[in-house]
């Protein structure tokens, strides 16, 4: 976001405004603003969006000029004056007044009685008539403090606001003469408009005021809206073509009896000016107001040309005073652009001190670091009253280094933010003959002008090279220039060597307006990617125009376009210029045109349509889909009970996590689900069901192929010195991650495995007035969650006790865990696990509640699928014919009797007796519905009970039927289990 | 009371009396039944109140059961001389069939007079809590996701997945974004390890799906990408969907028309939209897409911060130097992509201030989303 001021606008192009009414002093008045319904929509259609604005001095129309006709002192306070102040009304108003320089004849501002005044803290006061110590005062008068100004105590005193004073942002007594009663923020033209503007990454030209004036130019040709271009009217001391000129020629100069010369260790090219005779006086008052309308401060004249300069042109610049710089030898000062060391102290204009790193690049004298390069300027060599020499260093910066630099220091200045953006530097030059003629134009003296050096360049230092890569200087210069940069890029863009320039030459270049970049621009261009004509031709070519395009026309119709400096780096193609058309002529005008496309039907990657109907499933069971940031704590495993943070494959480290504590993506979904439940715990939420469906992730490829050497390094997490045994990782393997792109191999690319995790905690059936008990989620509801999620894929599983092996068994309830399989060609295959959790893993959750969850590896949920097709023949998919018969037997069992071995008794059982030619019924249900152990059941035994129903499927049963049925269950269980049928 | 005592006694007295059966021709036989049908006509006549289902039970039993008289009657029959027997035969039958019909109209009756009155008296508080049916809860980006990919799979675009830890090459080189591009810096990716990265978008996809599965191409990718921002309209992870579309002749016109289908789908009507001229490295010419603020439909209003407008995403025209590092020939084909962040619309659509809420998994907040 950029802050753009209309005041600073309208110096470059007339900008349109409206009539406001206001009224003050009881009179309507009206007053001419910018009007932002016309420059606002203009602006956001061609791509740079008005996100906001503020109006300086909104607010304080009853704040007005006002001149003191008489000061006596207050008859009951010592401190106190009584001023008859003419603010344009019949008769002077009393107002009591505690400044000592409040006097007669004086103009001031005076806050008419129902004015809101700003406080520092943000808020208003209201001005009200009152009496003090009996004298009536009917408003007050006001220091800038006071209206929400800057104050420099030095220039401003600390009384109230002489606004006759040009330093103070004053106006001359004729101009204020006539205005009494008028707001002062119109009279001392403090009034404007500040928009909040979102600058698009590739145009860092809007950062600039010209650059938007530019923008607004070509908007108000299309809308037909009058305009006038206007130019800074500071007299010319320098040309560019001769700053151009003796930067390309001179090494030294000699300033106030010193020989100056600049050393360059960096490759990154700058110039040098001198100028002679400066003294700097406080800034006149249209500088002044400008510049603190835009939350500035106003320093001295010297200092806020060079802050102009850059709003106006976006091209920073800093001025070091001479005669504090430290001389190398008698009569001879030194300027060395190099990297800083480390712990290097540096005192910026800020007054802060700072220790500097080896990665920042800065402007030395030959002591010591005089200004970070492109972030902020040295306290010590800074430019105040007592200069009287400067030295101009205008450099090209390094935007990352810059953006590096100022976020370790902890200081962004507009400076490094055009850096950051990366600057115009083709308008170099130009920019620092602004700067002179400001400086001039604003200093009471005729400071002179002396000349500009170029930096001689010395072999990049080792540290430079590690902060400015080789390729950012090759992308701009050729290779064979890099070893003679003596001067500036943009020159050496041209793919001239500077020692072959004549002089001549140079003054060519610095006149021409540069265009290295010309291309075809057929006229066909514009309708094949747009679709439509959507503006004639010669009206595309107009826009261009007068966004700086240079434009000829061809014979063939088609037309040569040249890029203006600013536009170099983002302006390469055609469809770069068709863009320029279309976003002035507005993308909405675009006709929409229907795609018909060859009808090529593909099918979705096989897995996507899966995974969401396995998350549809799990949350129709009841649970809550969760989603996550995909990290996890270095000792989340640990806390689970697990060996270490390898134990489910060796998590990947991030470089540069945003949350501190979780710096290692996540290996499972758990530790974060048991975090959601902890949370609602703790909230008052007892009870729940919360799933989540995510890839996990690995420092290994499918063959278990370590990817990062350095994992974890740069945070000093050691993944890797516990070695991972891929043997038993099981479902954790990294073999049973999904390959996520096509590439032809997997090899060196880390696993991702996509994982389905559920949890319950608390009570399954809660007390309500309908139940009569309560009772907590147990391991078979999880298990029958996951079987029923897995059938809707077609799967059937299985389930088996989960051994010691199995890598999450440590975080578990030894006594209720299973492992859930499925076949997979053919041979039963561990998808994962459900199970209660540990009380001891629970407790480092802060959990006190039952839990049961599950986590399933979704690539082998899908190899399932596939074989599970196949074995859709087997399925029933006739509906019953017939009622079913259902019987309910008890058998005594020994404890050691599975639920599990008695039911496949039973099955066997029936399976011997069912089927064609003999009973003629089907197996629908074999299910243990009840458990007794105690009276009339042995010690050592227990009573199951089953309930088994058959269905018919040719006719319906005879009693023989049942009859041999029941035998045979009974035999089976006799025979297999030795259990007895109870009495 | 006193006659409903009285009633009742002298029904239990009917049911109880006992009953001659005995008889020795057809007219001592008619007098039985004669009497027999008056004694059945009075029980069946008993007012409901004085009944309860034992009471009706037995009025079924002392007349149709099968000791009741009638069955007597009959067995008796075999006294009579034959000629007599027939017409005896038939008058018993006569009453039976009376007795039947009789018998289970009153029961009916019966029933729904006293279904009536149990009726009127089982009246609930309506008040009380629902049980909790315990059905879960999509997340809402989930939930807005589908309601995404669905729309434009309908459109004819197929879905394709891509890597989330991704090669630099993909998820910035070939998408026209060089070294030194500001969105490579540290300050908004995560890194793995030098040239490894979390994507930073779901274009990586594009790349790979050109250079791996070949043109032309009509698809969407969905998925979860990752920025180093952490506040209240920003996390770590949250997914974009993105669409991109490669073939001969493709032009803006298409993007438009396309998007207005897509969103006219989304919306179940036509939406108001506007393109405001943009930047991205792998779209040239780029655009911001806004749709007609839903809440205050372009009058302005918090939610759009007095706009009008909210921002859905970003479009353009696939840049040529990405068609160029991905095989493609940009002379030849031409294509469009555009791509939103499914988080943003998510928040507007279910009203949440804190982006970051959506990710606490708290239970009674995500319930309430149930209707949405």
């Amino acid at each position: 976001m950029v802050a753009i001021s209309l005041k600073f606008v309208d110096m470059f192009i007339t900008l349109p405004r409206k009539s406001v009414p206001y009224t003050v002093l009881g009179k309507q008045k009206s007053r001419n603003t910018f009007d932002l319904d016309v420059i606002a929509p203009l602006l956001t259609r061609q791509g740079f969006e008005v996100e906001g604005h503020t109006e300086f001095g909104a607010n304080l129309d009853t704040v007005v000029v006002g001149r003191i006709v008489d000061a006596k002192p207050h008859p009951n306070a010592s401190k106190l004056q009584v001023c008859q102040v003419d603010v344009g009304e019949n008769s002077p108003r009393q107002i009591v007044c505690g400044a000592l320089n409040a006097r007669p004849d004086l103009f001031v501002a005076v806050a008419i009685p129902g004015a809101q005044l700003p406080t520092p803290e943000g808020k208003t006061f209201e001005i009200k008539p009152s009496a003090i110590r009996g004298e009536e005062s009917l408003g007050m008068i006001c220091s800038r403090a006071e209206l929400g100004l800057p104050v420099r105590p030095e220039i401003d005193g600390n009384g109230i606001w002489e606004i006759e004073i040009d330093a103070q942002g004053g106006q001359p007594r004729t101009l204020l003469e006539k205005n009494l009663g008028t707001p002062i923020f119109d009279v001392l033209n403090l009034r404007d408009i500040s928009l909040e503007l979102n600058v698009l990454a590739n145009r860092p030209d809007i950062r600039t005021h010209a650059g938007v004036a530019r923008e607004i130019e070509v908007g108000f040709r299309m809308a037909n809206i009058n305009f006038e271009r206007k130019n800074l009217s500071f007299p010319s001391i320098v040309s560019e073509t001769d700053v151009a000129d003796s930067v390309a020629r001179n090494t030294t100069m000699t300033l106030s009896g010193e020989t100056i010369n600049a050393e360059n260790e960096l490759g990154l090219s700058a110039f040098f000016m001198g100028m002679e005779n400066i003294k700097p006086v406080p800034s006149p008052a249209w500088m002044r107001n400008l510049l603190e309308g835009m939350g500035q401060n106003s320093i001295n004249n010297v200092v806020d040309a060079s802050n102009f300069v850059l709003l106006a042109h976006g091209q920073p610049s800093h001025a070091f005073d001479l005669a504090k710089l430290s001389s190398c030898a008698e009569k001879r000062k030194k300027i060395l652009l190099r990297m800083a060391q480390e712990n290097e102290n540096f005192v910026g204009l800020d007054g802060k001190e700072r220790a500097l790193s080896n990665s920042d690049c800065v402007v030395a004298d030959s002591k010591e670091p005089q200004a970070v390069l492109g972030v902020i300027g040295g306290d010590k060599s800074k430019v105040d009253a007592s200069t009287t020499s400067i030295v101009i260093e205008i450099a090209n910066a390094h935007p990352v280094a810059v953006r590096r630099t100022s976020r370790r220091i902890g200081r962004l200045t507009d400076s490094s933010m055009a850096f950051e953006k990366s600057i115009d530097t083709a308008a170099r030059f130009q920019a620092a003959c602004d700067l002179v003629a400001i400086i001039t134009a604003t200093s009471p003296q005729k400071p002179r002008y002396i000349g500009a050096i170029h930096s001689t360049l010395l072999p990049q230092s080792e540290a430079a090279k590690a902060v400015i890569p080789q390729s950012y200087l090759t992308r701009h210069l050729g290779p064979a220039e890099q070893k003679k940069i003596a001067v500036d890029f943009s020159l050496l863009a041209r793919g001239k060597s500077v020692t072959s320039l004549t002089g001549n030459e140079w003054k060519q270049f610095a006149s021409e307006k540069i265009s290295t970049n010309t291309m075809e621009f057929p006229r066909a261009a514009l309708v094949s990617l747009v679709g439509s004509e959507i503006i004639s031709w010669e009206k595309s070519l107009d826009i261009l125009t007068s966004l700086g395009f240079s434009v000829t026309q061809k014979e063939n119709g088609n037309a040569l376009v040249s890029t203006p400096h600013w536009r170099w780096h983002d302006v390469t193609e055609i469809p770069d210029l068709v863009e320029e058309i279309v976003r002035v002529v507005g993308i909405d005008s675009v006709p929409p045109v229907p795609l018909t496309s060859e009808a090529t039907l593909n099918r979705d990657d096989e897995h996507v349509p899966l995974f969401e109907n396995i998350i549809q499933k799990t949350v129709q069971l009841g649970y809550i889909e969760t989603a996550g940031y995909h990290f996890m704590r270095e000792d989340d495993l640990t806390k689970l009970g697990l060996s270490n943070m390898s134990a489910l494959g060796e998590p990947i480290v991030l470089m540069n996590p945003i949350i501190r504590d979780e710096p290692v993506m996540h290996t499972t979904l758990i530790p974060d689900l048991l975090r959601k439940v902890a949370r609602n715990l703790s909230y008052g939420t007892h009870r729940g069901m919360l799933c989540h469906i995510c890839r996990t992730y690995q420092n290994s490829d499918q063959k278990g192929t370590r990817v990062f050497g350095d994992n974890g390094k740069m945070l000093g997490i050691d993944t890797h010195s516990s070695s991972v045994d891929f043997k038993n990782l099981a479902d954790y393997h990294p073999q049973h991650s999904l390959a996520y792109s096509r590439e032809k191999t997997q090899n060196q690319r880390p696993a991702e495995t996509p994982r389905l995790a559920g949890i319950v905690f608390g009570e399954h059936i809660t007390k309500t007035w309908q139940t009569s008990g309560t009772s907590d989620w147990d391991l078979h509801t999880g298990m029958a969650h996951v079987q029923e999620i897995l059938r809707s894929e077609g799967i059937d599983s299985c389930f088996e006790v989960m051994t010691n092996e199995h890598p999450f068994s440590r975080a578990l309830h030894p006594g209720r865990r299973v492992c859930v399989l499925a076949n997979i060609n053919n041979t039963p295959t561990v998808l994962g696990w459900v199970a209660e959790f540990h009380p001891q893993a629970l407790r480092h959750f802060s959990i006190n509640k039952t839990c049961v969850a599950f986590e399933i590896n979704l690539p082998l949920v899908l190899q399932a699928r596939h074989s599970a097709r196949s074995n859709n023949a087997k399925r029933v998919t006739t509906p019953r014919r017939f009622p079913s018969v259902s019987r309910d037997f008890a058998f005594v069992v020994a404890e050691a009797i599975s639920a599990c071995d008695l039911t496949s008794a039973v099955s066997n059982g029936l399976n011997l007796v069912l089927g064609e030619n003999k009973v003629a019924a089907r197996v629908s249900r074999v299910d243990v519905f009840d458990i007794y152990r105690g009276k009339g059941v042995e010690e050592g035994f227990k009573s199951v009970a089953v309930n088994v129903a058959i269905e018919p499927t040719e006719r319906t049963l005879t009693d023989s039927d049942i009859q041999k049925t029941i035998a045979a269950v009974v035999e089976s269980v006799k025979k297999s289990v030795n259990g007895e049928l109870r009495g | 009371m006193t006659s409903g005592y009285t009633a009742a006694q002298s029904l239990a007295d009917l049911l109880s009396a006992s009953v001659q059966v005995h008889y020795a021709n057809v007219s001592e036989l008619e007098t039985l039944l004669a009497t027999e049908r008056k004694r059945f006509e009075t029980a069946i006549s008993t007012s409901f109140d004085m009944l309860n289902d034992t009471l009706a039970d037995e009025i079924r039993v002392r007349f149709s059961g099968k000791k009741s008289p009638l069955q007597e009657f009959l067995k008796s029959l075999r006294n009579l001389d034959a000629a007599e027997r027939k017409n005896a035969g038939a008058r018993i039958n006569e009453l039976r069939n009376i007795i039947d019909e009789g018998i289970t109209r009153f029961l009916n009756e019966y029933q729904i007079a006293a279904e009536n009155i149990r009726l009127a008296k089982e009246k609930v508080d309506i008040t009380l809590p629902l049980p909790d049916l315990n059905i879960g809860v999509r997340h809402p980006v989930s939930a807005t996701m589908n309601l995404l990919v669905g729309s434009l799979r309908r459109l004819g675009f197929t879905v394709v997945d891509g890597p989330e830890l991704e090669h630099d090459f993909f998820n910035f080189e070939a998408l026209n974004q060089p070294a030194d591009h500001p969105a490579r810096e540290m300050q908004d990716t995560m890194f793995l390890a030098s040239e490894w990265l979390l994507r930073s978008h779901t274009s990586n996809v594009q790349a790979h799906a050109m250079i791996e599965r070949g043109i032309p191409l009509k698809i969407i990718c969905p998925g979860y990408v990752y920025r180093r921002d952490y506040d209240i309209t920003h996390v770590p992870s949250f997914r974009q969907v993105e669409c991109l579309v490669i073939d001969k002749g493709v032009h803006m016109g298409h993007l438009r028309h396309t998007i207005n289908s897509f969103l006219g789908e989304v919306f179940g009507r036509e939406v108001k939209t506007r393109f405001r001229s943009s930047y991205f490295p792998f779209t040239e010419p780029s655009a911001e897409l806004d749709v007609e603020c839903q809440q205050c439909f372009g009058k302005g209003c918090r939610s759009c911060k007095g706009t009008g407008w909210s921002e859905l995403g970003g479009c353009g025209m696939v840049n040529r130097n990405v068609l160029r590092t991905c095989g493609v020939d940009p002379n030849v084909y031409g294509g469009f992509a555009f791509g939103f962040g499914v988080d943003r619309i998510a928040m507007s659509r279910y009203g949440f201030a804190d982006l970051r809420s959506m990710y606490e998994g708290d239970i009674p907040l995500f319930k309430n989303l149930r209707n949405q």
